[in-house]
């Protein structure tokens, strides 16, 4: 189950946003490129760039963001955190990760810290539940 | 013997690197929203710079699904 899979099926109900944030894995931080963990992550992760420094300035981040979806083609709109990382650090998104707000302004997802939570089965699951309860009440 | 090395190497460097950044990460985690609580709000602009979302202007009217990721 992946991201475009969801936002197809549900994007006339809910508003998908994509937020761009500090990288991950740049070469100049936890690079992931390096000899036998790049074979690893290239099986694990064949989309993910390797080939990226960590930007230093908002236009940097905005052209790899931009370099992001063009690759990645999920077909949602992405919105660039500020260079404070501010809403990542407010929703410790780093590295990735999936939340649900719902038409009162609440939570009614926060997913776990990825990769290894990043589940958007979950997310999924809970967007068909949420949109049942609104239909219903 | 070389090829043990270097993912002994490799092996060592994500170590490393894996507890510095869990430990900040999880730091962070213990504030993170969770379920019922406001949604922190944020204005953000686009990969141009010249449009931008505000988190609130949804309220009413769709939920907001948000992905957090990057290129790397």
């Amino acid at each position: 189950m992946s991201i475009q899979e969801i936002y197809k099926q549900f994007k006339e109900e809910v508003q998908f946003l994509s937020i761009y944030i500090r990288e991950a894995h740049p070469i100049d931080g936890w690079w992931m490129g390096r000899r036998l963990t790049k074979k690893l992550m290239l099986r694990m992760a064949p989309k993910v760039s390797m080939e990226h420094y960590d930007p230093k300035t908002i236009e940097e981040r905005r052209a790899v963001a931009g370099e992001c979806e063009t690759a990645l083609q999920y077909g949602v709109r992405t919105y660039i955190d500020e260079m404070d990382n501010h809403v990542n650090d407010t929703y410790a998104a780093w590295p990735t990760r999936l939340y649900l707000v719902g038409l009162d302004g609440k939570i009614v997802y926060g997913g776990g810290l990825g990769p290894y939570d990043f589940k958007p089965s979950k997310l999924k699951a809970t967007i068909e539940e949420y949109l049942k309860q609104l239909s219903t009440s | 013997m070389a090829i043990i090395a270097e993912l002994f190497d490799d092996v060592k460097f994500i170590f490393n690197y894996r507890s510095k950044v869990m430990k900040q990460q999880l730091a962070l985690n213990k504030l993170a929203p969770k379920a019922g609580d406001l949604a922190p709000d944020f204005t953000l602009s686009d990969i141009s710079g010249k449009e931008s979302v505000t988190l609130s202007d949804f309220r009413g009217k769709k939920p907001v699904a948000l992905v957090f990721g990057s290129f790397t």
